[in-house]
């Protein structure tokens, strides 16, 4: 049985890790709200006539 | 992201404190909130300005557009502007040069906001807002930035257009086209800037200096400049009220724009007289101070008198 060599990659600092969490977190409200935010001008800007058939 | 450590990456001088360990609020920061909030409340005056009217929800999402492509923009300076700012004392603990956010993270971060931002612009309002919201960022980041600011003490005063565009882009977002009306806002920042860039520049000469930035006090000397701060502001006195002249504000904007041009030009030539010491120093960042609220008031009364429908209603 061969033993691999301790990974020799990036290692991240307690400080890097949590901030990487908070950004994730900021990202994913801002994904969030663009989404409403679209939905919303979509529903204002084409209003509820977008479900009515035509005719 | 970049989760480079410092210590076998290109880091910047002061990484070590930094660790490229940005948060939601460094990220923040790297949009120049303060510059942002200005850009707001002068696009928000374009828009109330301009005729026709306009559902809250559309305008509520341009501004939105117009103040992230400020703040892309704002991004995109720190980027280019990273080895100067740790040379002045005044931008030497922004996110880039403090080492907190990589030089290549704050390009990718401004350039993928100047995009979203543009075309939201494009879609909730109209291609004319959006392509001069494209221009602005384009203005501010090519010819400012990378052009101007290092090569001409007339810096500030091209590259104050860029500036000066937000009621321009606010009125195009609002009604598709832009006026007359847009077109003295725009002319009341871009005359505005000088003087209160140059205030600065008097005082932080030695920074600008240091870092090899040409502004007006450095290459044509502190005297030339307090007399282009006195004259800038003797355009800008006459040119604050022609809103209200003009029909397109109020009598509050009125009175505002005539009693606050009183103290402006008070300081601007107490700014030209006093030259020594420490006085001259103190002179120079009161008018720093007080041009800064010259703006805010002025525009501030505009959405004031527009957003509650008082110069529609009265005439105020």
């Amino acid at each position: 049985m061969t033993h691999l060599p301790p990974r020799q990659g990036l290692r991240l600092t307690e400080r890097q890790i949590k901030n990487r969490r908070m950004r994730n977190i900021a990202i994913g409200l801002c994904v969030t709200f663009l989404v409403v935010l679209f939905y919303v001008i979509t529903i204002v800007k084409v209003g509820p006539g977008i479900l009515r058939p035509e005719g | 992201m970049s989760l480079a450590n410092p210590q076998t990456s290109e880091a910047g001088p002061l990484a070590a404190i930094g660790e490229y360990a940005a948060g939601p609020r460094e990220y923040f920061a790297l949009l120049k909130p303060r510059v942002m909030s200005l850009v707001v409340l002068t696009a928000l005056a374009g828009m109330l300005a301009a005729p026709g009217k306009l559902h809250p929800v559309v305008g509520f999402a341009s501004l939105l557009a117009i103040a992230v492509g400020a703040g892309a923009s704002g991004a995109l300076n720190m980027w280019w502007d990273a080895d100067i700012d740790i040379q002045m004392a005044r931008t030497r603990l922004r996110p880039v040069p403090a080492g907190v956010i990589a030089p290549n993270d704050a390009l990718a971060f401004g350039l993928i906001l100047s995009l979203l931002s543009v075309l939201t612009l494009a879609v909730v309002a109209n291609f004319l807002a959006a392509g001069l919201l494209a221009f602005t960022i384009f203005f501010y980041l090519v010819i400012y930035t990378m052009w101007l600011k290092r090569s001409t003490p007339q810096n500030i005063v091209i590259g104050g257009a860029a500036g000066a565009l937000p009621p321009i882009v606010g009125c195009a977002a609002a009604s598709g086209h832009v006026t007359l009306d847009a077109f003295v806002l725009f002319a009341i920042i871009f005359v505005w800037t000088p003087p209160h860039f140059w205030a600065l520049a008097l005082v932080k000469c030695r920074d600008y200096e240091r870092a090899g930035v040409p502004m007006m006090p450095n290459v044509k000397g502190p005297d030339h400049t307090r007399l282009e701060i006195l004259v800038y502001t003797l355009i800008l006195a006459p040119l604050g009220a022609l809103p209200w002249l003009m029909g397109a504000a109020g009598a509050i904007y009125g009175a505002a724009s005539v009693a606050l041009a009183l103290p402006l030009l008070g300081l601007a030539w107490k700014v030209y007289r006093v030259r020594e010491g420490v006085e001259a120093n103190k002179t120079a960042m009161r008018l720093f101070g007080f041009t800064i609220l010259y703006l805010f008031a002025l525009f501030g009364i505009i959405v004031f008198e527009r957003g509650f429908g008082l110069f529609a209603r009265w005439g105020l």
